[in-house]
């Protein structure tokens, strides 16, 4: 009976124009959805302790907190539609998926329910954060975005360039004491509410509940300085990473440049790869902080060069007793490569099957290695491998060059080959080391071949072969008639 | 409206509509090489069909003829001998410029399993076992609840909560991980092999199917042999699949 009044009044509440925040789900038809598909993170009670809640940075939401970090509304609660696209889209950058498997009416009732374990914050209707009148994005208005950006101090926490380097982000804790990362202002897919220009403005305008990111609309000098301040932060980055699924190294034919921040390094055009958390060998490492290398590679006939881009909130300063270890990234490749495709194993090798890395360590610069297993890595005598870092807001960029043809089993590098290579790297100002790592699966590398006129010459012959046939075609016709 | 009635009109419809519908009308879209394929066949036919009978034929031939002869179709004549080579030194320069890709990986998805394997020193039969849990239909509530926190704390990193191979970590691995909702996977595979697979992970693949590219660890190294069990108990009841049965060695009927 009283579900049925219930289910009168939303009725009648949804079809009132401006109260539509009440939609209609059945938290009762919710409950069975909820354990089914949520339990296993945001706990039987809605408390955010299910069993995985541990291994899982960021946390599981806790439901009775009433506490949401997305919302559209200038008052504390989300509007129903709010929860309804948090279940639908995910929150992009931690372990909540998108939900869209479900049927649209499951994920209203599964927000019904997830309301109930804090009804009480629910019941004022919630006011919508208006959105000062929007601006076009300019060059001016990016430039009155980075003022902004300064002036409101977004680089104390987000960083002078966004990349969550800033001096505050070791102190920041959310509502519950855990400590909580800065979002990196250049990775917008990771943004937990979406990445859209709407996205960013509301997230400004009303702050994310439960974090130290403030409401902004009353800060900013103007209030159209929120959509000057979202359009610097969509210049900070690219949309999505576009990650590559080939590896491709330029040929050069002068002198490749050892400095990282060169213009010859600039020209080229960033190759995306995605790390992975290490979960196979203990310690795991669940919560990677390296999620993301930007790879430029150049050979020449007697080199070949990596350029690593990566993004670490630290310079770390090593030191074992504060579980502070040295930054490192290396590529690995088969010592041999093999026309029939087999590699060592994916993770290092192991005791039969060794692999042979380019590797760079904060302290020691560039080397040649090898490795049998994760644990297990060999310095080469008399490594060959040279190379430069600079490490500056919050990003290392590292060089790392080597004889293009590898003595014994060094892997030798031959342009139109497809060799295989994988990646690992340690933020060991987040405590990784040895197997605490981020890494890749094996990927393909290679020497592009130089440049061939062949696409020039090839198109005008085929079109005059064309051409003639056709010629003849018509005078064979007219001569027969 | 004569040309409605021209077989070299006909042709083309045919050819058009053909094309239209082996390109939008099949789900999921078919390669390219199919749809060549299928478009050849087509050709032929059409062939066949404008040339049933010298009349046919002859209607057929006739705009090709005047357009390669006629004196007042000399504009359309020239125009193609333009369109037509600008248009294949077109394709010409599109394969030619073309970029690399990465090589195919052939591998075996499911390769054979072996009859018995050895877990922690304890031999374990898998061609023809079945779940030893599933006699006890009282636990099974318990089994299945077990197994979906096991998956939560180790598989859901990679194959997903939603049990679709989209877990956070996918990006970075190829092959990608299983996606258990696909009608592909598990619904066409005994839990014996599940187990088999849960157990040896990618170093315990046969050479076919690439070991030294799958990330799935062996879970024998951290699973005991009920948990494994349970787990691949949970894959079943999540995602509404159905394992496949041993096919019974009597026969019988």
């Amino acid at each position: 009976m009283a579900d049925i009044r219930f289910g009168i009044v939303a009725a009648a509440l949804v079809s009132l124009p401006g109260l539509a925040w009440a939609q209609a789900g059945d938290a009762n038809a919710g409950k069975a959805v909820y354990e089914r598909k949520c339990l296993l993170c945001h706990g039987e009670k809605g408390d955010g302790k299910g069993p995985a809640a541990e291994l899982l940075d960021p946390k599981p939401r806790d439901f009775t907190s009433g506490i949401y970090k997305i919302r559209t509304t200038a008052t504390k609660a989300p509007t129903d539609q709010d929860l309804f696209r948090v279940v639908s889209e995910g929150m992009p950058g931690t372990s909540m998926p998108a939900w869209a498997v479900l049927s649209e009416k499951d994920r209203w009732n599964v927000v019904a329910y997830v309301k109930s374990f804090a009804a009480d914050k629910f019941k004022e209707a919630p006011k919508k954060q208006e959105l000062p009148k929007d601006v076009a994005s300019s060059a001016d208005s990016i430039k009155r975005g980075k003022e902004m950006f300064e002036a409101i101090e977004c680089n104390k926490c987000h960083g002078t360039e966004g990349r969550a380097d800033g001096p505050s982000r070791e102190e920041l804790k959310d509502e519950w004491g855990h400590p909580i990362k800065p979002a990196n202002l250049t990775k917008r897919w990771t943004f937990r509410g979406g990445a859209g220009r709407t996205d960013i403005a509301t997230r400004l305008a009303a702050g994310v509940l439960g974090t130290p990111m403030p409401a902004f609309i009353d800060s900013v000098e103007k209030p159209e300085d929120i959509w000057h301040l979202t359009h610097y932060i969509q210049s900070l980055g690219p949309e999505s990473p576009g990650y590559a699924t080939l590896i491709t190294v330029t040929a050069v034919t002068d002198a490749i440049v050892d400095d990282p921040n060169a213009d010859f390094w600039k020209k080229m055009a960033p190759q995306n790869v995605g790390l992975m958390g290490q979960v196979i060998q203990d310690p795991r490492n669940f919560n990677p902080s390296i999620d993301m290398v930007a790879v430029r590679a150049a050979w020449n006939d007697k080199e070949i060069a990596f350029h690593l881009t990566w993004d670490d909130p630290t310079e770390s300063k090593p030191d074992a007793a504060k579980k502070l270890y040295a930054d490192a990234i290396q590529l690995q490749f088969p010592p041999k490569v093999d026309a029939g495709g087999e590699r060592p194993y994916f993770l290092m090798g192991n005791d039969n099957d060794g692999v042979y890395l380019l590797r760079w360590e904060q302290g020691k610069g560039a080397l040649e290695a090898t490795a049998n297993g994760p644990t297990k890595i060999n310095a080469v005598t008399g490594s060959e491998a040279s190379g430069k870092a600079v490490y500056q807001n919050g990003q290392y960029r590292v060089v790392i060059k080597r004889a293009r043809v590898g003595r014994e089993d060094r892997t030798t590098f031959q342009p139109g080959v497809f060799t295989p290579v994988a990646f690992q790297a340690w933020d060991g100002g987040a405590g990784e080391t040895g197997t605490k790592m981020s890494l890749t699966s094996w990927y393909y590398l290679r020497l592009e071949e130089p440049q061939s006129n062949r696409r020039f010459v090839i198109p005008p012959v085929v079109a005059l072969l064309t051409l003639a046939a056709m010629v003849l075609v018509v005078r064979v016709a007219n001569r027969r008639s | 409206m004569g040309f409605l009635r021209s077989r070299f009109f006909h042709a083309v419809l045919i050819l058009a509509l053909a094309f239209c519908l082996f390109r939008f009308g099949i789900r999921p879209p078919a390669p390219w090489s199919v749809i060549r394929l299928y478009m050849t066949v087509v050709l032929l036919a059409t062939l066949i069909y404008v040339s049933a009978d010298s009349d046919s034929w002859r209607n057929f031939v006739r705009p090709i003829r005047s357009t390669l002869m006629d004196p007042s179709q000399r504009a359309l004549r020239y125009a193609l001998m333009v369109v037509i080579p600008l248009l294949l030194g077109y394709y010409a320069y599109t394969q030619a410029a073309a970029r690399p890709q990465a090589p195919p990986e052939l591998r075996a998805v499911h390769p054979a399993p072996p009859d018995t394997i050895q877990l922690r020193g304890k031999p374990i039969n898998i061609s023809g076992a079945e779940n030893p849990l599933r006699k006890d239909q009282a636990s099974f509530k318990k089994h299945v609840a077990a197994g979906g926190e096991i998956y939560i704390r180790n598989c859901m990193y990679c194959h997903g909560d939603n049990l679709d191979g989209q877990g956070h970590f996918a990006k970075g691995f190829n092959p990608p991980p299983a996606n258990f909702q696909d009608p592909g996977t598990i619904a066409m595979l005994q839990e014996a092999y599940l187990f088999w697979r849960i157990a040896k992970g990618g170093p315990g693949l046969p050479k076919e199917s690439t070991p030294w590219n799958s990330v799935m660890p062996a879970w024998e190294d951290r699973l005991s042999e009920e948990q494994i069990w349970q787990v691949i108990m949970y894959l079943y009841d999540a995602t509404g699949q159905q394992p496949r049965r041993w096919e019974t060695a009597s026969g019988g009927h």
